[in-house]
């Protein structure tokens, strides 16, 4: 898919969708390795978007609409994670379920691989220092000067921490399998 | 570990990110949302609700307490200890053992913690048994012998060994030193402003009561769910259509009756797959069965609401509902299959077929995502009948 260009969309509103089209998916799959509850992650997506459509003005195309949307959404995690409501938040996702029924987890186990589960889960499970290295390079594929860019952690500390999430990841893995 | 790494992407788009699709619905929301500024939150307002009552009634508790203690006044208010011994430590001491008593009370297997036979705190289900969290953690060393396993995580009407409301699908544990009364399974703490992973004990509570399969009318994520409340469905309006005896081509993964009378099926078929780039749409149908005289809101027939974004001279934006050009489906070919009347229509609004089923005394209405042009739809609605 090719990245989404100012100059083929007549309005800001038209913009607006083609962003939420290309990159909304990937957005709300990042929000939700950080905030680990879809039900936040949906309103992190609505919140970038939200961001997004009052600063789509001062946009000055010095990065590409992805990585300016991703550093907003990297942004609202955290912002996030120091609000009042993060403590309260682990649970919802389970009562959500209650009230809906929505479960994958069966799903998943059925049909994807164990070990893709089991790989993801301990991702999921490392400490959010490591794991939003880990999500970065490894599942969004971005370079190290890319998530300094990003995150504005040092090159090194980054390495460091990818090392440190690796060995923990083993350690995880070798307990499992 | 780096290889498996390099495929972290698929494998976390295939099992835990699953979930994290955006379909054309939640692309209205978060449209709707951006242009009036305002998100429409989800969020849980009950724990801090709890928190607030709990800390609330300590505080009572505790001012009631010292008002009684200064004032030299006995306690005999029910529920209330006896504050009659002199001296702070002894007092203190008194309101410990109050509060583990309390504590132990609630720990009881008495089912007084279960809401229609479902439990209402956090759990894992073995072996028919519902294993209470407690606020204890422990490390990895203090893992005994594996117990079971966390298959699913949610909460069913239906509970089966390895269900858990609070932890993801894993191993759990029996623990070292302890009774098989406990059990841990690997969850997530909060702890100095951080998201830990950590052992999480567990303690035998309730037994898990056979639940009452009559009032599961919405189901989603478990077949045998799904099976009761079609059933249920059914009795209640009588005629219930649905794909019948082709589960490998149509298999149906949610059942709805939460705007009753109007029913609400989705399906899951694999043969209309459909790769846009790298993304795999999956195929699927969504069905709307309703009675001839119901007004069906979210019919393709209705024209949708769609907003605009309006600058008001404040500089603030106010959204404007949109002046959309849209057509209604146009009739595209009719047919008869089973006893229905079968029309299908061009959506140019979604690029798209639907399909209206009309019966003496209902409409039907299928949409799809996927590829399903119209001689695949014929071939998958023969098998489209009413429920045995």
């Amino acid at each position: 898919m090719n990245p989404v260009r100012l100059e083929d969309c007549h309005t800001k509103e038209e913009l607006l969708e083609q962003l939420i089209t290309q990159y909304g998916q990937d957005i709300k799959r990042l929000a939700y390795t950080y905030v680990k509850n879809w039900s936040t992650a949906e309103d992190i997506t609505q919140e970038v978007f939200i961001s997004c459509y009052k600063k789509i003005d001062d946009f000055r195309g010095e990065s590409t609409y992805k990585t300016w949307l991703y550093k907003i959404a990297i942004n609202k995690c955290k912002d996030f994670y120091k609000s009042r409501w993060y403590r309260f938040v682990i649970p919802v996702d389970n009562v959500i379920e209650k009230f809906t029924g929505r479960n994958s987890s069966l799903e998943e186990q059925l049909i994807s691989k164990e070990k893709d589960y089991l790989l993801s889960q301990h991702v999921l499970s490392l400490p959010r220092k490591y794991r939003e290295m880990i999500i970065l390079y490894y599942y969004e594929e971005l370079k190290i000067w890319e998530i300094e860019e990003l995150t504005g952690i040092k090159q090194k500390t980054i390495k460091t921490r990818l090392r440190r999430a690796k060995q923990q990841l083993s350690k995880d893995w070798g307990r499992t399998i | 570990m780096d290889d498996k790494l390099k495929n972290l992407r698929e494998s976390m788009n295939n099992t835990v990110l699953k979930r994290g699709t955006i379909d054309d619905f939640e692309k209205r929301k978060i449209l709707n949302a951006a242009f009036s500024g305002e998100v429409q939150q989800k969020r849980n307002y009950f724990p801090p609700l709890l928190t607030t009552i709990v800390v609330t009634v300590f505080f009572l508790t505790i001012g009631s307490f010292g008002f009684h203690h200064i004032f030299g006044l006995k306690q005999n208010s029910a529920g209330i200890p006896k504050l009659q011994k002199s001296g702070l430590e002894n007092e203190t001491k008194e309101q410990v053992s109050m509060v583990t008593k309390n504590t132990e009370d609630n720990d009881k297997n008495t089912g007084e913690n279960l809401e229609d036979g479902q439990a209402n705190y956090p759990y894992i289900v073995l072996n028919d048994f519902y294993y209470k969290k407690t606020n204890e953690e422990i490390t990895s060393d203090q893992l005994g012998e594996q117990a079971g396993e966390v298959k699913r995580i949610g909460d069913w009407a239906i509970k089966k060994s390895g269900d858990s409301n609070e932890i993801s699908p894993g191993p759990i544990f029996f623990i070292k030193g302890r009774t098989n009364d406990y059990i841990a399974g690997k969850g997530v703490v909060f702890k100095d402003g951080k998201n830990i992973a950590a052992y999480l004990v567990f303690k035998k509570a309730d037994q898990v009561k056979e639940s009452n399969t009559d009032n599961i009318l919405s189901a989603k994520g478990d077949t045998e769910e799904i099976k009761i409340a079609f059933q249920n469905i059914k009795k209640k309006v009588g005629t219930l259509f649905g794909f019948m005896n082709i589960d490998s081509r149509a298999s149906l993964q949610l059942v709805s009756y939460s705007n009753g009378p109007i029913v609400q099926l989705y399906y899951s078929a694999p043969e209309g797959d459909k790769k846009n780039g790298n993304e795999l749409i999956q195929g699927e149908l969504f069905i709307y069965q309703y009675n001839k005289d119901i007004q069906l809101k979210d019919s393709r027939f209705n024209k949708p609401v769609e907003y605009d974004v309006v600058k008001g001279v404040n500089g603030k934006f106010t959204t404007k509902k949109r002046d959309i050009v849209w057509k209604k489906p146009v009739l595209a070919e009719s047919f008869s299959l089973n006893g229905i009347s079968w029309e299908v229509f061009e959506d140019a609004y979604y690029n798209d077929l639907v399909f209206k089923g009309q019966t003496e005394k209902y409409n039907i209405e299928i949409t799809t995502q996927g590829n399903f042009p119209i001689e695949r739809m014929k071939d998958l609605l023969k098998f489209y009948k009413v429920a045995e």
